[in-house]
């Protein structure tokens, strides 16, 4: 996420709309309301794209109206082929590009990206999250949580404190909401940690430091916080409205789908998750050099870096500094 | 022994419940990446103060991490 962002930035993106990126991307995405539609309900699965969309809106508005620095840059666009590689978006203009590849190919090429390269990604977090959920489910007692989060400014607050410095996806964070819900947490707080959780974490934000400055990342944290009690206090309002306790329509939307079909989807997301889990093992257990590499400074894009620098010429290799 | 038991069971029901959900996620997720990737989006940006942010944040939203 975050290198894409910083590419965003460098390629001429004003400020306020790189924040507003980083705000909507973690915050919601395909697949993580899919599975706000599979493990919660209707309700949080509108309200969790709805409330990332205003947060970023405002982090980004706010952004370029009190920090707006007037810049001419000319945006670089990657026109790279992203289904095949088959162009490398300089001598190819869009016209003659758009018909290269078939409806077909495109299709193809998106399922196999999604299947391996975005499941790769949050593979092993979902079930980390699925893990801690089957955790907090089995091990909290009923109504330990209801006194401190059941609702209400004070449990806001607490959710704040504890989804801020936490490193964890949307996609991971639902289940875990789902547990807490079920255990008494009020939505409106589990819905603070959703938000807040994925947007924000310790590495984040001294990253963001780095691309947008120390001022704007502290407006950038104090509208998510905010946005995030806001949109937490009306969700336990609406709950409280439509009469509904939230409890009791948990997960029903896997109702709809006969056993067998379930069956199935666990045994093909298993299969689906070999790879990226045992790569994770290898690179706990193995050497653990991986972690220092980041530090330095962000790779041009993952789509457009490396494997294309080895086509260009000596001079644009220069430019394309994927070293 | 018991309680573990209840542990499985409980980790198997989530992932029964949201296997299915998280395929067809994931499935539309890199359709997505592939036709709407940063650099698209930033061609898409234009550089307006306020319109920029708004196009950026409505583009995040369905974008997987």
């Amino acid at each position: 996420m975050l290198p894409a962002a910083a590419s965003l930035r460098k390629q001429g993106a004003n400020k306020g709309a790189t924040s507003a990126f980083l705000v909507s991307t973690p915050e919601s995405g395909v697949d993580s309301i899919a599975i706000t539609y599979a493990l919660l309900d209707p309700m949080m699965t509108v309200i969790r794209p709805v409330a990332a969309f205003v947060t970023a809106m405002t982090a980004g508005l706010a952004e370029n109206l009190l920090f707006w620095e007037k810049k001419e840059v000319q945006p670089v666009v990657d026109r790279s082929c992203k289904i095949d590689n088959c162009c490398d978006g300089i001598d190819c203009p869009d016209e003659l590009h758009r018909r290269h590849h078939s409806l077909w190919e495109k299709i193809r090429a998106g399922m196999r990206y999604g299947y391996r390269e975005v499941w790769g990604d949050i593979a092993v977090w979902f079930f980390a999250g699925v893990g801690l959920a089957g955790l907090i489910t089995t091990f909290i007692p009923q109504e330990l949580l209801e006194t401190f989060l059941g609702g209400g400014f004070g449990s806001m607050v607490i959710m704040l404190a504890a989804g801020i410095p936490l490193y964890i996806c949307a996609t991971a964070s639902t289940p875990i909401a789902a547990a807490l819900i079920l255990k008494g947490v009020s939505p409106g707080a589990a819905l603070v940690f959703l938000l807040v959780g994925p947007a924000t974490n310790l590495t984040s934000l001294s990253v963001l430091v780095k691309i947008l400055g120390k001022r704007s990342t502290a407006l950038y944290l104090t509208v998510i916080a905010l946005c995030a009690v806001f949109f937490g206090l009306v969700v336990d309002y609406l709950y409280v409205l439509a009469g509904i306790s939230p409890q009791a329509i948990l997960g029903e939307a896997s109702d709809l789908f006969p056993p067998v079909m379930k069956y199935a989807a666990v045994v093909i997301l298993l299969l689906l998750s070999i790879r990226p889990v045992t790569s994770f093992c290898k690179k706990l257990f193995g050497k653990k050099q991986a972690q220092t590499v980041f530090v330095s400074d962000f790779p041009q894009m993952p789509s457009a870096g490396s494997s294309k620098c080895e086509l260009k010429s000596e001079e644009e290799k220069k430019k394309c500094d994927c070293s | 022994m018991d309680i573990v038991l209840r542990l499985i069971s409980e980790i198997w029901e989530i992932l029964l419940d949201s296997s299915l959900f998280m395929l067809g996620g994931i499935g539309v997720a890199g359709m997505l990446k592939i036709m709407l990737d940063p650099d698209t989006i930033l061609n898409h940006l234009g550089k307006g103060r306020y319109m920029s942010v708004v196009k950026a944040a409505f583009f995040g939203v369905p974008l997987p991490l």
